[in-house]
């Protein structure tokens, strides 16, 4: 049954021709940018100056990053908003599938379409103009699926905000977004953050998602910093995973006695 | 007197938007909240890096908060006020058929859809560009006299008819393509150019983002210009390139509508 909503969401994707295309434009000139600014800066300043990042470090990080933040626009937040707002969610409860779970094998089921797709030619890009190289340690794929298991419980989360407010999700998706995006490590590398605020950062769980599996591609941390990090991800997938279950348990039972 | 009752519309409309964003209070603010900080992103990119580096291609870490700024500021004012002609505002309009019933009444569509669409979610753009290009003007030395005042205002004038016209070429399309709204995503992809000046690109980029699309005038040449990086013939032309840009996307949105209702599809 899941794998039938993994391959559902493929057929969805399909359809989406237009903003396939703008989209992948989109992340291409995001790259293209911070690819002129990192040449611009590494032509002035040497790793000495960036805390031992050198300009193919760098890139292969931002290229990689680019690929990891296909995570951050995830839609679950909306969907959760339209089945709590058109009462879907109670025609949902009555199926033999757990609600979480069904969107769990969407977002599984949208991530493996876009790594068979745009991510692929991103990376395919990467390597040809950019040069960038192949993970420096294999465990780095392993850290990606944490890293995605992380962010699809924050997302839940914030998605179950629906079942309180009745106002729009949308400000606070955008939120999340904005806060993921900087706290994260996805647009700069944690280590070049004031030491405040990366300790900040290494407190919250943004940067299992994004800092943690592209420090390991590029090899930037040693085998002892990368069982740590692991076990930070574990860490949060529990965490994370505990709050979303009692979460969905306290929303469904709103629901339920309400009457939806 | 035309202006005289679209301004008395505006007005009413603007009335009714605010009892609307009173009613739904929370997502008044949260709105605004979420935009402010959208626009920290970059600022807070550029303040990590910056402390470790001092500049880049002689830039200052305020005066990047100013390049900024006065393309954050374009985007807040034309987010809050003008965001009806959006291009997937019109693929909506256009496909619901709303758009068709705005035709049988008598006032300019164009107008109409300016008017009767004010974005509180603007607001929190407009408030962040403000504050970016304050802080940026005055730390990176710009005396905000009133010649430069004036000055500003007019090269902001003519940045954000520039991105307008844009807009309005891209949501002219509407007339003939159904997914207009996935096409502009793309000037959302090319503002990202507007993050850094313009130098640092290659030759063919700067071409492309000074003669074909020319989003460089709607901050590099002015910041250059306010910054006193060097004047060259381009610094004055952004108020000159609104202008011209404006009547083509207004006679291209005109040739549309004719087409659309000639169609009658």
């Amino acid at each position: 049954m899941y794998k039938e909503i993994v391959l559902t969401t493929f057929k969805e994707e399909f359809a989406y021709k237009t903003e396939f295309v703008m989209s992948l434009i989109g992340s291409m000139i995001n790259l293209f940018v911070l690819w002129f600014l990192w040449n611009a800066i590494f032509s002035a300043y040497g790793a000495a100056i960036l805390k031992g990042f050198t300009l193919p470090m760098m890139i292969t990080y931002i290229s990689i990053s680019t690929i990891l933040s296909f995570y951050n626009r995830s839609m679950i937040e909306y969907m959760v908003e339209e089945d709590v707002k058109t009462g879907f969610l109670s025609v949902m409860l009555t199926k033999p599938i757990s609600y979480p779970l069904y969107y769990l094998f969407r977002e599984i089921g949208k991530i493996l379409f876009f790594l068979m797709t745009r991510g692929l030619i991103i990376i395919l890009i990467s390597v040809l103009i950019f040069n960038i190289y192949s993970p420096a340690n294999p465990i780095f794929f392993l850290s990606m699926i944490l890293g995605f298991f992380i962010n699809f419980f924050m997302v839940f989360l914030t998605g179950l905000w629906s079942f309180w407010s009745s106002g729009s999700i949308w400000g606070i998706r955008y939120t999340r977004i904005v806060v993921s995006e900087i706290l994260s490590g996805a647009i700069i590398p944690l280590y070049l953050f004031p030491n405040w605020l990366s300790q900040i950062s290494y407190a919250l769980p943004f940067q299992a998602i994004y800092s943690i599996p592209l420090l390991i591609y590029i090899g930037k941390i040693s085998n002892l910093e990368i069982l740590n990090s692991l076990l930070t991800q574990v860490f949060w997938i529990i965490f994370l995973g505990g709050l979303c279950l009692v979460g969905w348990k306290v929303a469904k039972k709103k629901t339920i006695s309400q009457g939806g | 007197m035309k202006f005289k009752y679209y301004m008395t519309l505006w007005r009413e409309f603007l009335k009714l938007n605010i009892l609307k964003w009173m009613e739904y209070r929370a997502d008044f603010f949260i709105g605004i909240f979420a935009m402010f900080i959208s626009n920290l992103t970059s600022i807070v990119f550029f303040w990590a890096l910056f402390q470790n580096i001092v500049q880049i291609n002689g830039w200052t870490f305020w005066q990047l908060v100013f390049l900024s700024g006065l393309a954050a500021l374009v985007v807040g004012i034309w987010h809050a006020f003008l965001i009806g002609l959006a291009p997937w505002r019109m693929e909506r309009y256009i496909r619901t058929g709303s758009f068709d019933r705005l035709l049988i009444q008598p006032v300019n569509p164009f107008v109409c859809l300016l008017i009767s669409n004010i974005d509180d979610d603007g607001f929190g753009d407009l408030i962040a560009g403000f504050l970016i290009l304050y802080l940026g003007a005055t730390m990176s030395g710009i005396v905000l006299n009133l010649v430069n005042l004036l000055l500003i205002g007019l090269f902001i004038t003519g940045a954000v008819l520039i991105f307008f016209s844009i807009t309005i070429i891209v949501s002219s399309l509407s007339f003939w393509v159904t997914r207009s709204g996935a096409i502009g995503e793309i000037i959302w992809s090319l503002m990202k150019f507007t993050d850094l000046p313009l130098e640092i690109y290659s030759p063919f980029i700067t071409f492309i983002l000074t003669f074909i699309i020319p989003l460089g005038f709607i901050n590099y040449y002015p910041a250059e210009f306010f910054l006193g990086k060097g004047i060259s013939q381009f610094s004055y032309l952004t108020p000159i390139i609104g202008i011209i840009f404006f009547i083509i996307a207004y006679k291209f949105w005109k040739f549309g509508l004719k087409n659309y209702t000639s169609t009658g599809s």
